[in-house]
C-alpha cells in the first residue's frame, strides 16, 4: 500500500483503540477511527469542503483490504502508525505543507514532522481565537472511546469530526490545537472527599475520641462559668469552690479556651498547648464536617459536659497547688486562708528563705576563708 | 439606729458584690504576680495559675534543700546557725 510516514504516537493507546474498532467492525467509521481528539471541544477549523469525501470507494476498499491483510490474526506486531497512511493522500487541506502528490516523506525526527504540519495548519487557518474554552474533556478509556465517537457522529456535522480526527499532538492528550490545557483537577478532589466521607461514615459512631473522659472527678458539679476567673464571689477560703450552684446557662464560651489550658499540668509552653488544642479542635470539626450530619450529635449537652469536666480538672490542679503551698509555708499550716493570703504568705516565705540562704552562703564563705 | 439607715437597693447590692469580687480577684492576681517575680522560670510567661503554683512549690522545695545543705556545710566547719534560719 502506501509508504508509511512515522507518527509519533503512543502505540499502546493506539492499539487499544484499534482493537475496539475492530471488535465492532466499524470500518465505515474509519475517518474517526483513530480519533483520539474527537472529543476535543476546541474551536473548529474551517469546515471541510462539503461533498468531497476523504476517501472514495476505491480507497476505502483498499484500506479495508489492507486492514484485513495486515491485521487478520495478530495486531501487535504491526507498527500501528501504518494506520495513518490512508488518510494522508487526500488530506492536503490539513497538511498544507505537502503537495497532493505527496508520497513518502523522509522523516527522521518525528517531532519536526509534526511541528511542520502544525505550522502549516496554523498559518493556513489562522487560529487566532483565544483558547477561552474549558480544558478539553478527553476520554482515554479505550472501551468508551468508540461510543463517544459514535455519539459525536450523531450530534455534530460530519465535517467537524473529520477535522478533529487529524489533529493529533503527540501522546499528551492535554495538547489541543490552541495550546496546552491542563486537565481539570476538580473531579479528583470531589472523589477524594466522597471516599473520605464514606470511610468516616463506615466507622461506628464513637464519641469517646472527642469527649475525653475526665479521670479524676467522679460526679459532675455545676459551677458559675459566667464569672471571669475565680470561683468564689467573696474572700472565703479557696477550697469552697465547689458549692453546687447549677447555672449552666450562664456559661460563656469566651475565655474558656484559656481556662481549659490552664488545667493541664504538663509544663509545655502555653502557646504550644494552645496550638495543640486548636489543632485537635480543628481536626474534630473537620471530621464532623466530612461525616456530615451523622457526627453532629455531639450535642450541646455533651459539649457543656466536656467543658465542665475540663474546667473542673483545671480547678482541681489549682487547688492542689494551693494546698501544697499551704503545707509548706509554716504560717499557712493552720489552713483556712484565702487564695490571695496564701499567695502573699507563700511569696513572703519564699523571699525570706532566699534571703536567709544568701546570708548562710556568705557565712559559709567566711567560714571557708577562715579555714584556710 | 440601723433602721434609720436607708436600705441598699438590689442594684447597689449587686454593684457592691461585683466590686468586692473584683477586689478579691485583683488581690489574687497580685499574689500570682509576686510569685512569678520570685520564682525563676516564670518571668516573662503568660502564666496559668496551676503552672505558677506548681513551679512555686518546686522552687520552694529547692530553696529548702539548699538551706539544709548550707546548714550542714556550715556546721561541718564549726559554724553556728542563727535560730531564725534553722
Amino acid at each position: 500500500m502506501l509508504n508509511t510516514p512515522q507518527y509519533h504516537h503512543d502505540p499502546v493507546k493506539f492499539k487499544s483503540k484499534y482493537y475496539d474498532a475492530m471488535a465492532s467492525s466499524h470500518h465505515s467509521s474509519y475517518n474517526d477511527f483513530y480519533g483520539f481528539s474527537a472529543t476535543f471541544s476546541v474551536p473548529s477549523p474551517p469546515p471541510a469542503p462539503v461533498g468531497q469525501p476523504l476517501l472514495d470507494t476505491q480507497e476505502k476498499s483498499e484500506f479495508d483490504s489492507w486492514i484485513d491483510n495486515n491485521f487478520n490474526t495478530t495486531v501487535p506486531s504491526v507498527d500501528p502508525s501504518h494506520l495513518f497512511a490512508p488518510d494522508l493522500q487526500n488530506d492536503s487541506q490539513y497538511w498544507p505543507d505537502m503537495s497532493p502528490s505527496y508520497q513518502a516523506p523522509d522523516l527522521s525526527p518525528h517531532h519536526g514532522y509534526l511541528s511542520n504540519n502544525m505550522d502549516g495548519y496554523l498559518a493556513n487557518n489562522s487560529v487566532s481565537s483565544a483558547p477561552s474554552m474549558a480544558p478539553p474533556q478527553i476520554d482515554i478509556n479505550p472501551f468508551t472511546g468508540h461510543d463517544l465517537l459514535q455519539r459525536q457522529h450523531e450530534h455534530s456535522p460530519p465535517q467537524l469530526n473529520n477535522n478533529h480526527s487529524l489533529l493529533n499532538f503527540g501522546t499528551d492528550t492535554n495538547f489541543a490545537p490552541t495550546g496546552y490545557h491542563p486537565p481539570p483537577p476538580v473531579v479528583q478532589l470531589d472523589k477524594d472527599i466522597e471516599i473520605r466521607s464514606k470511610i468516616y461514615t463506615a466507622f461506628p459512631k464513637n464519641d469517646s475520641a472527642v469527649t475525653t473522659a475526665v479521670n479524676s472527678p467522679t460526679e459532675i458539679k455545676y459551677e458559675r462559668m459566667g464569672e471571669d476567673t475565680e470561683e468564689d464571689d467573696d474572700s472565703t477560703p479557696y477550697y469552697r469552690d465547689d458549692d453546687n450552684t447549677p447555672s449552666p446557662s450562664v456559661m460563656s464560651p469566651g475565655g474558656t479556651m484559656k481556662r481549659r489550658i490552664d488545667g493541664m499540668d504538663d509544663f509545655m509552653s502555653k502557646s504550644r498547648k494552645q496550638q495543640r488544642l486548636r489543632k485537635s479542635d480543628a481536626s474534630a470539626r473537620a471530621k464532623k464536617k466530612a461525616a456530615g450530619a451523622k457526627r453532629d450529635n455531639l450535642s450541646e449537652a455533651q459539649k457543656r459536659e466536656n467543658h465542665i469536666h475540663s474546667e473542673q480538672k483545671r480547678r482541681n490542679l489549682i487547688r492542689q497547688g494551693f494546698e501544697e503551698l499551704c503545707s509548706m509555708v509554716p504560717e499557712l499550716n493552720s489552713g483556712g486562708y484565702s487564695k490571695s493570703a496564701v499567695l502573699i504568705h507563700a511569696a513572703n516565705y519564699l523571699d525570706d528563705l532566699k534571703k536567709g540562704n544568701a546570708r548562710l552562703r556568705i557565712y559559709l564563705q567566711q567560714l571557708q576563708q577562715r579555714g584556710y | 439606729m440601723a433602721s434609720e439607715r436607708p436600705r441598699l437597693s438590689e442594684q447597689e447590692k449587686k454593684n457592691n458584690h461585683i466590686a468586692s469580687e473584683q477586689k478579691r480577684r485583683m488581690a489574687i492576681r497580685e499574689g500570682f504576680d509576686r510569685l512569678t517575680e520570685i520564682v525563676p522560670g516564670l518571668e516573662g510567661q503568660g502564666r496559668s495559675e496551676s503552672i505558677v503554683l506548681k513551679k512555686s512549690v518546686d522552687h520552694m522545695r529547692d530553696v529548702l534543700n539548699e538551706r539544709q545543705q548550707l546548714i550542714q556545710r556550715i556546721q561541718a566547719l564549726g559554724g553556728e546557725i542563727p535560730a531564725e534560719l534553722r
